[in-house]
């Protein structure tokens, strides 16, 4: 049989084939632009779709997140235990300080009597001083005279005109007398020194000074160590309240119930989008994308702060926020997308 | 995969803006270089072959600004055939026989009979040195056949064309997008192939060929097949291949110019474009076909065109297939918005510098331009290569009619 006998026939079978093959491609072709055509449509103004995640304790951003955490954790007990110090430290110095602040009146106190006191007797004992001064010359004056009588007293002993025992008794009354002026004299430079100290600053007045201006010095240190503290109690306490802040909210993620669980199912819900979200509303997977669905299980919770991802479809920027959800069907989490509230298309 | 498409569309990008650049190039600092030796004393006989199908009076039209040709009328002819129109054409074609007797050669073929058998059957009558094959929707400038004759001055030259523009560029937006493919299509991209003298496609709106060339060919035409399927439609590109083949130059002469109405509604223009890609895709098949017949006979430039230059349009097709599953807004991507919007916007510029009566007057229908050529990339291309098996006249399906005399 030659080729050209043959080749009608194989010409037919080949068409036949290219134009069993051409229809369907064509077809699909079809299918797939409406499909892509609808698909594109029914994304672009659904408000039911969420964006399922997994997430689980080996995940990067759950790692990242415990490693975080546990540094802020220990961060915020190695405050407190610093504050709990610092509280010590300024209880005793305060207490410490009110001691000094007491004894502080009492020193002034002292001061200002002795100082009363010195102005009170100083002058007094001035006066006196000058009286005993004018006492002593007139006490010098009597006994120059008592000593020319003294000198005669032996001339007169032995001329008889006075006993022995006159002469004697003149004799220790003229020395007492001596002895007197002696004493006053003595009593009167003992005076000035009285006097002097009662009017001018001295060294004990200086050393009493002096120790009341240390007093003064640790009670003002004990001020700036208790401010400080103070201040160092309220920036760390306020880095306490914010640190807890931040480990609150790192509590209000779902990397966080990751870490405590596990494994968690949550979905990305745009904002256009979430009115949908309520606290156990349903959640429906779909086999063909967004028909034929089925409920998978319920939305159990809202997560605060915003999340960027990429939109699943048109793989532009997405902004939205996470829930989570409880899945009857672990499957479903791989889906693209899930819906919440009702089916997409009721079917 | 989105590395992959990035690739594509980027090669597909530096092959076009380097063939276009060139052009520019060419165009501006070297004329010489895709210029032609013309000898306009140069006077053969010429038949002008007119395919009709379903034109109406817009044959009667083409017919009158032909015979209105700068050029001794007792040198040339007009042998107009109807393919069996379902309109009046034929009435026309014989109003025009009886307006400009012994210059119109009326026929019509016992049956429909497709463009390429209509057109050997046309070649048949003539005795002429150069067959001139226009469109039946046409109006010529004046100097439209000289020109093209005038480069038969060479005697490798095997067929020469025109640059063809729209009558009706500001009919609407279809149209007005059509003005800027038209320009790249017919304008600027020939100059690449010019430069060679090595023109893949000579449009068969206005293509010249030596008879001696065409009667070469014409066994060719006549049994082009597809699996025993005939192939009825892209005979200018086919002819052209072939003239290149025979180791003669192809050369489109930009001063010989026509006019033709571009399709005002969807279905026509995507028929249009349905048979222009899958002449097109056709060639390229007949192309690896034939690849080593070119090694040697063609200009590698020309050889470039045949093969490489259509391929990139197959990989973006596949790119544009692929680009969904990644990135269903792959396409509105800012970069190629604005990228698609400044093409247009210095399109825009030249159209209206250089050819006034092409000026539209929206240039952001250019955007449209930048959605057809999705489309077109996207469905046509698959489409072509799955309806090889069927062959027709295309955007001319129905029209109007209006008796002669109306």
């Amino acid at each position: 049989m030659k080729l050209e006998e043959i080749k009608p026939a194989i010409n037919s079978s080949v068409l036949m084939l290219y134009r069993i093959f051409a229809v369907v491609t064509l077809y699909a072709v079809l299918a797939g632009v409406l499909v892509f055509g609808l698909g594109c449509t029914f994304y672009a103004v659904s408000k039911t779709w969420v964006a399922p995640v997994i997430l689980s304790q080996s995940d990067k951003d759950t790692l990242d997140l415990t490693g975080r955490t546990l540094t802020t954790q220990k961060t915020v007990d190695d405050l407190k235990l610093d504050i709990e110090k610092l509280e010590d430290t300024v209880l005793e110095a305060e207490s410490h300080k009110a001691k000094l602040e007491k004894l502080l009146p009492a020193v002034d106190e002292a001061i200002v009597q002795e100082n009363r006191h010195k102005r009170e007797t100083g002058p007094v004992l001035a006066n006196l001083h000058q009286q005993k001064n004018v006492d002593v010359t007139q006490t010098q004056g009597a006994l120059a005279k008592l000593a020319e009588v003294h000198a005669n007293i032996d001339q007169e002993l032995a001329a008889g005109l006075i006993t022995k025992t006159d002469a004697t008794q003149a004799t220790v009354a003229f020395v007492k007398s001596n002895g007197d002026l002696t004493d006053s004299k003595i009593a009167t430079t003992l005076l000035k020194d009285t006097i002097w100290e009662k009017t001018v600053p001295t060294p004990t007045d200086l050393d009493t000074l002096h120790k009341k201006a240390e007093l003064e010095s640790e009670i003002a240190c004990l001020g700036i160590v208790i401010d400080t503290a103070r201040k160092q109690i309220a920036n760390e306490s306020s880095q306490v309240a914010k640190l807890d802040r931040a480990l609150n909210a790192a509590k209000q993620t779902p990397l966080w119930a990751a870490m405590q669980v596990g494994r968690t199912n949550v979905a990305l819900v745009p904002y256009e989008n979430q009115a949908v979200v309520k606290e156990g509303a349903a959640v429906y997977d779909c086999y063909l994308s967004f028909v034929l669905c089925r409920q998978v299980g319920t939305l159990t919770a809202r997560f605060v702060g915003e999340q960027h991802a990429t939109h699943p479809i048109f793989r532009s920027d997405l902004r939205g926020f996470l829930v989570q959800l409880e899945l009857t069907d672990s499957d479903s989490a791989k889906s693209r997308t899930l819906f919440v509230g009702r089916k997409p298309l009721l079917f | 995969m989105l590395t992959f498409l990035l690739y594509v569309l980027a090669l597909r990008l530096v092959l076009s803006l380097a063939k276009y650049g060139w052009s520019v190039c060419l165009r501006i600092g070297h004329r010489k270089l895709v210029s032609v030796k013309q000898d306009f004393s140069l006077e053969p006989t010429v038949s002008i072959l007119l395919p009709c199908f379903n034109e109406g009076p817009d044959v009667y039209n083409s017919i009158r600004t032909i015979l209105e040709c700068d050029y001794p009328a007792d040198k040339f002819e007009v042998i107009a055939t109807d393919d069996r129109s379902r309109d009046d054409s034929w009435e026309w074609i014989q109003k025009a026989a009886a307006d400009f007797p012994g210059r119109v050669i009326a026929r019509q073929n016992p049956k429909n009979m497709g463009k390429s058998r209509t057109l050997i059957g046309a070649s048949h009558v003539s005795t002429s040195d150069i067959i001139l094959v226009i469109d039946s929707d046409c109006i010529f400038a004046k100097d439209t056949i000289r020109q093209l004759v005038s480069c038969f001055a060479d005697p490798k030259m095997g067929v020469v064309g025109g640059a063809v523009g729209l009558r009706n560029p500001n009919a609407n937006a279809l149209t007005q997008v059509q003005t800027y493919v038209y320009f790249l299509a017919f304008d600027l991209w020939k100059t690449f192939e010019n430069w060679t003298k090595s023109v893949t496609c000579v449009g068969g709106y206005l293509l010249a060929i030596r008879r001696t060339l065409f009667e070469q060919i014409e066994p060719k035409i006549l049994t082009r097949n597809w699996f025993g399927v005939e192939v009825k439609e892209g005979e200018d590109r086919y002819i052209t291949h072939h003239a290149l083949l025979l180791g003669y130059d192809t050369y489109v002469n930009t001063n010989a110019r026509c006019w033709t109405y571009a399709p005002e509604k969807y279905p026509q223009f995507f028929k249009q474009q349905y048979r222009w890609r899958k002449s097109g895709v056709r060639d390229l098949f007949l192309t690896y076909r034939l690849l080593w017949s070119h090694v040697g006979t063609m200009h590698p430039n020309g050889i470039y065109c045949s093969t490489i230059a259509p391929l990139t349009l197959l990989t973006f097709t596949l790119a544009i297939f692929v680009a969904p599953f990644f990135n269903p807004l792959f396409f509105l991507h800012p970069i190629t918005v604005v990228m698609a919007l400044a093409i247009g916007a210095v399109l825009h510029l030249v159209v209206a510098h250089h050819f006034p009566d092409q000026k539209i007057s929206n240039p952001l229908t250019f955007a449209f331009f930048g959605f057809w050529w999705i489309i077109n990339s996207f469905y046509l291309t698959v489409l072509c290569l799955l309806t090889f098996d069927f062959s027709d006249w295309g955007s001319r399906a129905k029209k109007r009619v209006k008796r002669p005399g109306q």
